[in-house]
């Protein structure tokens, strides 16, 4: 099956600068790709395990300013031992979410 | 087809399966579960299904191997293309069954549930394999530096797969002051 | 040649590498974040004595029933999610039981159905944005479980473990009654 036709004039060790400079970049690219292959199913459905919330994204907002945009959607979540508060901002018409918050409070009451 | 493509695609190639194949090996039980719903084998027969499933990912990393140790022949070639064929048949079976777990084609329980992500990964694997046959040329590539670009392929798919567990330790250091 | 073999240990060094993360990747799923405890809590502001009027498609056959429950399970709730995987332990629930999944929206609660291998056993609804359990029956915490009496909500308690979850509809008559004594 390993074909031996034609670069007869190409001596493979003499080559091997160039070869590897060629290998290192192919070897680049196959990172970048795979980083894009696999990071990006991730992303999309890239979620977040904080107290007992299951967010869509890192919280990067607190839970008042969530509760005060124009589009939300809050629901408490609660353990043996405390009750959470988990937030995610929405985009303009609600269709998505676009940031996540959350607070936890060690009593019952929510 | 030029030769950088021709290799950066086996190289790609590889990655995915070494990936696919080292995780479903040690971690194949979720895969099982998969391969019993869709082929609607009794639960009984796990200890079966869990040993198919790390023979399909023997057959992954062999796969790999084969495709970036021999970049000049096409035995990695046929085993790639066998391996598409399967997995869009499988996802194909399992859709018509309305099996809606989730697949654990890359080890692990996590991840969407098995459907028409797998049926076209399939079908293009399948295509990219008959394609690189196709494009076959004397590459005379240094077959060491291959197999380690698809190592470092596979390992950075992996710490981008794994990155939210790997950071959860530090995470009560990166969370916003609650309020 | 030396090349070569050094590559080859490379590769296999990868496919432990890989697999490992792959296995502590499946234990720390199955590992709850804090210890659980097996208790159920009532819901302080739930609107006892109400039934709703309008019922979830799927589910409204519960209206009718002297005896029905309704699991709350969130996609915005971890431990929803681990009670929903099964890891919590296995639910052993008696019939006339239903699952409610609020959701932010239709598609995070399909997701959310699909992976789970408890929900689709019951006759499950997703409630968008939550607005049919709050709006109805005050009620916006989960997991939890309502018990309704001929549509009636009579009992509403958040509970943490599939156990709990068990005892708690084990014996509903019980616990009304020492809810109503306390």
């Amino acid at each position: 099956m390993r074909k031996h036709s034609g670069h007869e004039q190409h001596d493979p060790k003499r080559a091997s600068g160039p070869r590897r400079r060629f290998l290192g970049t192919i070897g680049a690219s196959a990172l970048a790709t795979s980083a894009v292959l696999f990071g990006s199913p991730e992303r999309a459905s890239a979620t977040y395990n904080i107290g007992c919330c299951h967010l869509s994204f890192v919280p990067s907002v607190s839970y008042s300013t969530c509760i005060n945009s124009p589009r939300y959607y809050t629901w408490y979540c609660s353990t043996s031992t405390r009750t959470c508060g988990c937030c995610e901002v929405k985009n303009s018409s609600g269709t998505a979410n676009v940031k996540s918050a959350y607070y936890c409070d060690s009593s019952r009451s929510a | 087809m030029s030769e950088a493509a021709v290799l950066g695609v086996r190289i790609l190639v590889a990655a995915l399966f070494l990936h696919a194949g080292g995780a479903k090996l040690f971690a194949p039980q979720q895969f099982s579960r998969t391969l019993r719903a869709t082929l609607r084998i009794d639960d009984s027969h796990s200890l079966w299904t869990d040993n198919s499933a790390r023979a399909i990912a023997f057959g992954e990393i062999v796969t790999a191997l084969l495709l970036v140790g021999l970049p000049d022949d096409a035995y990695g070639l046929v085993l790639s293309a066998l391996l598409g064929a399967g997995i869009a048949a499988f996802a194909l079976m399992a859709r018509l069954r309305r099996v809606t777990m989730a697949c654990g084609c890359f080890g692990g329980s996590q991840g969407r549930p098995l459907g028409m992500r797998q049926l076209l990964f399939g079908t293009v694997l399948l295509a990219v394999s008959a394609l690189l046959a196709y494009g076959q040329t004397d590459t005379r590539a240094d077959n060491a530096a291959l197999i380690v670009a698809a190592c470092i392929g596979a390992l950075v798919a992996n710490l981008i797969r794994w990155r939210a567990n790997l950071v959860q330790p530090l995470r009560r250091h990166l969370q916003p002051f609650p309020q | 040649m030396f090349e070569l073999i050094l590559s080859i240990a490379l590769f296999v060094l990868t496919v432990a590498v890989v697999g490992l993360f792959a296995m502590m990747g499946e234990l720390s799923s199955r590992v709850p974040q804090e210890d659980v405890v097996d208790v159920a809590t009532p819901i302080d502001n739930a609107a006892l004595g109400t039934a709703p009027q309008i019922w979830p498609d799927d589910i409204t056959h519960l209206a009718t029933r002297e005896f029905a429950a309704l699991v709350v399970l969130s996609t915005s709730c971890s431990s929803c999610r681990r009670i929903a995987a099964g890891a919590t332990g296995q639910l052993s629930l008696p019939p006339d039981v239903a699952v409610i999944v609020p959701a932010p929206s239709l598609a995070d609660g399909q997701q959310f159905v699909a992976e789970s291998s408890v929900i689709s056993e019951f006759p499950h609804s997703i409630d968008v944005g939550g607005e049919w359990l709050t709006k109805n029956l005050a009620v916006d915490i989960s997991p939890s479980v309502l018990v309704f009496n001929r549509g009636a909500l009579v009992t509403a308690h958040t509970f943490s473990s599939a156990a709990a979850l068990n005892e708690l509809l084990d014996r509903p008559v019980e616990r009304d009654r020492e809810d109503s004594h306390a």
